[in-house]
């Protein structure tokens, strides 16, 4: 049986409110409140509704529970309700509208009606202009409109109407939509007095890391994607992800990822980087997204040894040893969480026709595993620079012939003397992907006195494609 | 005698066999990467960046022989104003590509931490750190600790300049300065103008330095010439003096 549980935002009961905390917008309590159940979904203008089902003995009842919301949120400085039901349509109009805190559960319709009929018709969450109506023509209150004929009433105000009474009555049911979808495993931690230096911060993840590493063994599985939540006293919610390249169930590891995290986010504002303020009273880990991790070989005494999984990259890399495959992922990993993921990559080579897209780069890890690369080949490949300009530049040329190759050349404001060149190499544009108006490349390689070597090219056949090409300048070779 | 009299015939000993050593610039450039070392490399001119890149590599290609990672770290402006590495070229050139990662940063800071972090860690055999301001962030402290996390590492720390390298103070090495050259050529047919073959480059070895004294004393005078790419037997450069670096992939023209 699912349980719902809706908040409601009433006025501020204390003046300071805004000053002591954040203003509390549904999303912010959304965020807020899952600290009781990680399904939230905010629920726009003034509350949010949580899904409590298997949520509410660990805050000792659902009476309890509720309590402590109110009063939790009165402390922030805000006067609140909180209401259940087994619908969210019920849970909300209690909230408003109710007498009652809760309509017991598996309550049947007589029930249902006898709680809720005396609420006005607003209850159904109608619109002011809907509900006004309604009660002009003196339907005021929800038993009034159980007990009429469903047909016309529908056809003058909506049919709307009865889909929220229907809600209401627990006749159909209707899912909320949670700001963040539940994690596949989370772990966490509260303190009676909140904690706010960063080593107790990172100690703390720490333990929560082992939590989880435990709670991921017990399932034969490894995290690839993690956040850590800390909610802060005073309302505030922070959220740190990070994602791993590989099935990671080692609680040093994940301690270390959010470290560098932790300490990017840092050097990013150049101040306190958890902006802890009044300190964090409850932190949590949350494994995101699990992969399988084969079972942990305890060999011999030795217990940091994970058998490696197969993949293209660990292949090329375990043919030395496994701990070298895991240093690797290690440094990857450390690397992406500092300066982002998609600033660590691996480049892969494309089936593509323009130099250009020959190549791209890949975060180094995303690459999954198991997942199909191409590989670059062992073949004798085409001589291609090492160093490729983004944007190929422009370059004056003097030629013996127009169609000819240059003799001298200058490109960033020096003259180049073409001492040995080799080309054309024609490369056309992608017909039959592109429009058919790129021209042809006539790529050269070219060597000049000094012993600098180009790759240069022609845009556009002399003479069919364009009256004069032009030349650019698109790579440099070693 | 006494033991000081000993020690110092060693050193001396020591001394006389490097100076031997140093007159074959092979010994340094394949000496003894294992034990973790600090490389600087730096163009002639401003426009030798690209040769100076090549040669790098072909460090970086010669320290691959042992297993690990090889990273570029590289800075976003120095990614966007001398080019990005291309992957195919970085193939050609002989660079194991399955093996390669890039890492690009958003300044010094980073490109140190990023440097340190790879060159520590033991899943990387070589490291090269592209530096824009090279002279100014990665002064004789910096550079200590790079070469520390090399030697933990056993990796081969790469610093490539992106300008000529003057007034450099760093714990570094060995120092290279590298320019381009013309390289050996074809013939072509029809008496045009001829056809480049494989890349080639001046070397000269400013500093070698090491706490054994294994590099001996170069002459900083002295420019070596070598051609990257061609089988051994066939290395000599255009004038005559040449490096054995290259260990030969492809043998294209032969």
């Amino acid at each position: 049986m699912t349980r719902y549980l809706s908040v409601r935002i009433g006025g501020k009961s204390s003046p300071d409110a805004e000053i002591l905390t954040p203003r509390l917008t549904p999303a912010r309590l959304a965020d807020w409140c899952r600290r009781f159940t990680p399904l939230a979904a905010p629920d726009a203008p003034d509350g949010a509704m949580l899904d409590i089902s298997g949520a509410a003995h660990l805050f000792g009842g659902e009476n309890a529970l509720a309590a402590e919301i109110e009063t939790r949120l009165a402390k922030l400085g805000y006067e609140a309700r909180a209401a259940l039901a087994d619908t969210p349509e019920a849970a909300w109009a209690l909230a408003r509208y109710g007498g009652v805190r809760a309509i017991p559960e598996g309550a049947d319709e007589k029930v249902l009606r006898r709680l809720l009929g005396a609420l006005p018709v607003a209850a159904l969450r109608l619109d002011p202009e809907t509900a006004y109506a309604l009660s002009q023509t003196g339907l005021k209150r929800i038993d009034d409109l159980i007990l009429r004929p469903r047909a016309p009433i529908a056809a003058r105000f909506g049919a709307h109407v009865f889909t929220r009474l229907d809600g209401l009555l627990g006749r159909t049911r209707s899912p909320i939509t949670p700001r963040f979808e539940a994690p596949v495993y989370l772990v966490e931690r509260r303190f009676a007095d909140p904690i706010a230096r960063r080593d107790d911060v990172e100690g703390a993840l720490a333990m929560l890391a082992g939590d989880l590493t435990r709670l991921l063994e017990r399932h034969g599985e490894g995290a690839r994607q993690l956040e850590a939540t800390l909610f802060r006293a005073d309302g505030a919610v922070r959220r740190i992800a990070a994602a791993s390249s590989r099935p990671l169930r080692d609680a040093s590891a994940i301690a270390r990822l959010f470290h560098e995290r932790i300490k990017a986010a840092g050097e990013a504002r150049d101040e306190d980087p958890l902006d802890s303020g009044y300190g964090f009273d409850l932190l949590r880990l949350a494994a995101l997204e699990v992969e399988r991790l084969g079972e942990r070989q305890e060999a011999l005494g030795r217990q940091d040894f994970v058998l490696p999984i197969e993949t293209p990259r660990r292949r090329a890399a375990t043919e030395t040893a496994p701990e070298m495959a895991e240093d690797l992922t290690d440094l990857v990993d450390r690397l992406g969480a500092r300066l982002g993921l998609r600033r660590v990559m691996r480049l892969v080579p494309q089936d593509a026709h323009l130099p250009e897209f020959a190549v791209i780069a890949m975060p180094a890890a995303q690459m999954r595993s198991g997942g199909r690369e191409a590989s670059w080949s062992s073949e004798t490949a085409l001589p291609r620079p090492i160093r490729m300009f983004e944007r190929p530049e422009p370059v004056e040329t003097m030629a013996e012939a127009p169609d000819g190759p240059p003799l001298r050349f200058r490109w960033r404001r020096v003259l180049h003397e073409v001492a040995a060149i080799e080309g054309p190499e024609r490369i056309s544009s992608e017909w039959w992907k592109h429009d058919a108006h790129a021209l042809t490349r006539d790529y050269f390689r070219v060597e000049d006195r000094k012993g600098h070597r180009f790759w240069m090219y022609r845009e556009g056949l002399y003479g069919v494609e364009a009256p004069r090409p032009r030349w650019f300048m698109q790579g440099l070779f070693a | 005698m006494s033991q000081g009299g000993s020690s110092e015939q060693v050193g001396f000993l020591r001394a006389a066999i490097a100076r031997i050593e140093a007159q074959n610039p092979a010994g340094a450039l394949a000496a003894n990467t294992a034990q973790g070392r600090l490389c600087e490399i730096a163009p002639a001119t401003s426009a030798d960046g690209a040769a100076a890149c090549g040669f790098a590599l072909s460090l970086a290609i010669a320290a691959a022989a042992r297993p690990g990672l090889i990273v570029w770290v590289m800075e976003d402006f120095v990614f966007h104003e001398n080019g990005a590495p291309y992957g195919p070229g970085l193939h050609h050139h002989g660079l194991p590509m399955e093996r390669f990662v890039l890492v690009r940063t958003e300044g010094p800071r980073q490109t140190l931490w990023a440097l340190e972090e790879a060159l520590k860690s033991r899943a990387c055999a070589a490291a090269i750190g592209e530096l824009r301001d090279g002279a100014r962030h990665f002064d004789l402290s910096a550079t200590r600790r790079l070469i520390l996390a090399a030697r933990a590492g056993r990796s081969e720390g790469l610093l490539l300049h992106t300008r000529p390298a003057q007034g450099l103070s760093t714990a570094a090495q060995l120092r290279f300065e590298v320019s381009g050259q013309p390289g050996p050529t074809l013939v072509s047919a029809g008496g045009r103008r001829p056809i480049p073959t494989h890349p080639a480059w001046g070397v000269r070895v400013l500093k070698a330095r090491a706490a054994d004294g294994q590099y001996g004393h170069p002459d900083a005078e002295r420019r070596r010439d070598m051609i990257w790419g061609r089988p051994l037997q066939q290395q000599k450069g255009p004038s005559g003096d040449a490096l054995s670096l290259g260990t030969d992939r492809r043998q294209k023209l032969a």
